[in-house]
C-alpha cells in the first residue's frame, strides 16, 4: 500500500503576495488558485486598506490540522496558503490558496470549506482600516 | 508563585493598550474563572470583552475545566475574521 502524502505549505507574509509559476504534480488532474481581495469599501465606507494581524504559531497549528482533516475526505495532493499580515491595501490579495488534486470536485469541496472554517476558527483578524 | 504570560489580539489589544501582560499563577494551576478575576483586576477594560473573547492556552483553544499553568502561553482571541 502506498501512503501518499499531501503537500502542505504555510505561509504569513507582511508582503505583497508573489504567485509563482508552479507546474503541477503529474497526478494532479486540477489546479485550483484562489486569492482574497481587498475591497475598496467596508461597512459602506471607502477605504485604503485593511489591517490583519495574526497570532501565528495558533494560526499555523490550526491551519494545518484543518488541512489535513478535510484532505481525509476531499483527497487533495497539494494546499499552500500564504496570507498577509500588517497593512493590505485595496485591490491586493489578504490570502492565497492553491490546491491541486487529481479532480476538480475535490479541490473545489477542499476551498469552500477551508474558507468556512479559516474564517470561524483562525485566529486571523482584520483589525483596522487606513483611509484613503 | 509563577507567572502566566498573557498575548492580546485585536480588540481585546486596543482595550487592554498593550500586547501582553503576565498574571500570577500557583503552581497548581488556575481556573478560567480565576484566570478572568486576576486579568480583570489588572485591566477592567477588558470586562466588556469576557463574553466574546475565546481563551487559548500553548496555541489551542481552551477546553471546558482546563485550567493555565505557570508555564502556559494565555491568548485572548476576539472573534476572528480572517481570509
Amino acid at each position: 500500500m502506498i501512503l501518499r502524502v499531501m503537500q502542505l505549505t504555510i505561509l504569513f507574509t507582511d508582503q505583497a503576495i508573489r504567485i509563482a509559476n508552479v507546474s503541477p504534480g503529474e497526478r494532479a488532474g486540477a489546479l485550483l488558485e484562489f486569492q482574497g481581495i481587498v475591497r475598496g469599501i467596508e461597512d459602506g465606507a471607502t477605504i485604503g486598506g485593511l489591517l490583519y494581524e495574526i497570532y501565528q504559531p495558533m494560526a499555523e497549528r490550526m491551519i494545518r490540522r484543518i488541512a489535513e482533516e478535510l484532505s481525509a475526505e476531499h483527497p487533495c495532493h497539494g494546499f499552500h496558503i500564504v496570507h498577509r499580515h500588517g497593512l493590505v491595501p485595496t485591490g491586493e490579495a489578504a490570502i492565497y490558496v492553491r490546491i491541486e488534486a487529481s479532480h476538480r470536485s475535490e479541490a473545489i469541496r477542499m476551498l469552500e470549506l477551508f474558507m468556512n472554517r479559516l474564517k470561524a476558527e483562525v485566529p486571523i483578524w482584520k483589525s483596522g482600516t487606513v483611509p484613503c | 508563585m509563577g507567572q502566566l504570560r498573557v498575548l492580546f489580539f485585536a480588540s481585546a489589544r486596543q482595550a487592554a493598550g498593550r500586547p501582553e501582560a503576565t498574571l500570577p499563577c500557583e503552581e497548581g494551576g488556575i481556573s478560567e474563572a480565576v484566570f478572568w478575576e486576576r486579568l480583570i483586576a489588572d485591566f477592567p477594560t477588558l470586562a466588556s470583552l469576557r463574553g466574546s473573547v475565546r481563551l487559548a492556552r500553548n496555541c489551542e483553544y481552551l477546553a471546558t475545566g482546563e485550567h493555565f499553568s505557570p508555564q502556559d502561553e494565555a491568548a485572548l482571541i476576539p472573534p476572528v475574521s480572517g481570509g
